[in-house]
């Protein structure tokens, strides 16, 4: 039987944004990048979050509604409930790697930059978007791993006052892109995609929706241009947003 | 060189297309009510995946957010599902369905609180592409509908029955529960009152499943019904039942998973099989490995048609 829940004990938090806490448990799993689990909240509701690593578990949760509320207000030592991991992963491509990420879609991009050999992470160029300067999430994470970061915030307070699309733009001009990787807003996603397919570079972008079953592709819920986005994604090609 | 001569025998494929009531399909699989059914795109790949029929996810009259989560948990052989009928209600439905291009036919599904709702429901519904309606008096778990709103009675099924009967010329199929006592009565019930079609059926139970490492029920409803190959029996026998007090066709639906299954409830007295859980299990092409299997199972046993079938298991 799959789809079984475990629980775990939070072992660490650390404080990412002041909306952002990203916490490891005492458990480890297999999973891609890309993939996710569905964290359950007994008696309220369950929702998906990304892996920003799989070992020790590592979830990385925007307080954004009542479960991550929550969520957040629990205390080292104290259990999390969760299934998966679930979706289909990333699918990494080529030598220069632009990743480009939009608030807090910067998860699965990271456990991808991870999962890059430390000696090629100096051709992975990382877009950071966020609205203000203490809302751009992982920006020491990305650093110790070597990556080349482009941050940009919404008020200009840290970063090129340009959008994320933007800089896409001139970082593919400049820098040979082979692939690019992209997770944020969908309006920042298609922007993206749309500018990939014009230079015909390989794009991958992960979408989110409202999941029900989460994961096991029966409710149809998340139905996206008749792909399941809880089971046939959250990774797609670039192209599922260019119709 | 002489090739030997085989001995050649032309051997035709049995046939597996199926009627019911007035609705012609080229198998005998549909997808079950309340599964991948929200959308177009969505049903167009059930239908690539080999589904002989779909049913839409259930329609009402208002917009419904249905159940927190979990809504569906697995379990020992199956689901156990408290979805409490999530949908976009009656005109966003026919906004999106009414663009059907009619490659297999689609099934409409409506619930409601009681015979009044329903019937206007079944009232606009119509202006759909929709070959058949489908009505579930059984869900097990959502307040206000099917058996937590009395429905799954004779009286119930018989004033439901016959208001919507009065709104509309579709084939009309009946979804009952495998869990309530006297389901020939109620079958009988709903076939004097102008249904086409019985649909056998719902989920079993409600049942629930309990979290023992945090003591509490993993559904945010905590119950829910049951799908999937532990409630075969239950709907077999449900199925021979309904054969035995009715003359209508019957659809067999719970715990089918193979063609060797759909035969069973063929044999029981199913004239077509639902399919929903089995996705989960076996994919989307599940209606495709059904009807293969069905066909590989006719040919071996000499069968030229799945209709001779058809409640063979009643032989005295």
């Amino acid at each position: 039987m799959k789809n079984k829940y475990q629980t775990a004990k939070i072992i660490g938090i650390e404080k990412e944004t002041p909306k952002v806490r990203n916490f490891i448990l005492d458990i480890n799993v297999r999973a891609k990048p890309g993939q996710y689990v569905m964290v359950w909240w007994p008696g309220m509701n369950e929702k998906p979050f990304g892996i920003v690593n799989p070992s020790p578990l590592t979830l990385s949760i925007a307080k954004v509604g009542p479960v991550s509320e929550k969520i957040h207000q629990l205390k080292i030592g104290e259990p999390m409930t969760f299934r998966g991991p679930y979706g289909q992963p990333f699918t990494l491509k080529g030598k220069r790697i632009l990743m480009v990420s939009g608030g807090y879609g910067v998860v699965p991009l990271y456990f991808l930059a991870s999962r890059i050999p430390a000696a090629k992470r100096k051709n992975v160029y990382v877009i950071l978007g966020a609205k203000t300067r203490v809302e751009v999430p992982f920006i020491k994470k990305f650093k110790e791993l070597g990556c080349r970061i482009f941050s940009t915030t919404d008020d200009g307070s840290l970063g090129f006052p340009v959008f994320t699309t933007e800089l896409t733009e001139v970082l593919l001009r400049k820098k040979r892109i082979d692939s690019v990787y992209a997770c944020g807003p969908e309006i920042m996603m298609k922007k993206v995609a749309g500018v990939c397919h014009r230079k015909k570079v390989f794009c991958q972008v992960s979408l989110e929706r409202l999941f029900k079953c989460g994961g096991i592709g029966l409710c149809g819920e998340c139905s996206c241009q008749g792909k399941l986005v809880c089971k046939d994604g959250p990774v797609f090609n670039g192209k599922i947003l260019l119709d | 060189m002489i090739y030997p001569l085989k001995k050649m025998t032309i051997k035709k494929k049995p046939g597996l297309g199926v009627k019911i009531n007035s609705l012609i399909l080229k198998n005998p699989t549909i997808l079950a009510s309340g599964v991948l059914g929200q959308d177009i795109e969505t049903m167009k790949r059930v239908v690539k995946g080999g589904a002989g029929a779909v049913t839409m996810k259930s329609l009402t009259s208002l917009p419904r957010k249905g159940h927190n989560n979990p809504i569906l948990v697995e379990v020992e052989s199956g689901f156990l599902n408290a979805v409490g009928y999530a949908n976009k209600g009656i005109d966003k439905g026919i906004q999106e369905f009414k663009k059907w291009n009619g490659a297999v036919p689609m099934v409409g599904s409506i619930v409601g609180a009681d015979a009044r709702e329903l019937a206007a429901l079944a009232e606009k519904i119509q202006t759909l592409p929709i070959q058949a309606l489908e009505v579930a008096l059984s869900c097990p778990h959502t307040p206000g509908f099917g058996l937590l709103a009395g429905q799954g009675t004779a009286a119930a099924t018989q004033e439901i029955t016959k208001a919507i009967r009065k709104k509309t010329k579709l084939p009309l199929i009946i979804k009952l529960s495998p869990s309530v006592p006297s389901l020939g009565e109620i079958a009988k019930t709903a076939e004097a009152e102008g249904a086409d079609v019985v649909n056998m059926g719902n989920t079993l139970g409600p049942g629930m499943k309990i979290d023992i490492e945090r003591g509490r029920p993993v559904l945010a409803f905590k119950v829910g019904g049951m799908s999937g190959p532990a409630i075969k029996p239950v709907m077999i026998r449900c199925v021979f039942d309904i054969y035995q007090a009715v003359k209508i066709p019957v659809i067999a639906t719970g715990g089918i998973m193979s063609g060797q299954d759909a035969i069973e409830a063929i044999m029981a007295g199913a004239t077509a099989v639902g399919i929903g859980t089995g996705i989960y299990y076996r994919g989307i092409g599940i209606f495709k490995k059904i009807t293969k299997e069905m066909e590989n199972w006719l040919t071996d046993h000499g069968y030229e048609n799945i209709n001779q079938l058809i409640g063979l298991a009643h032989r005295s």
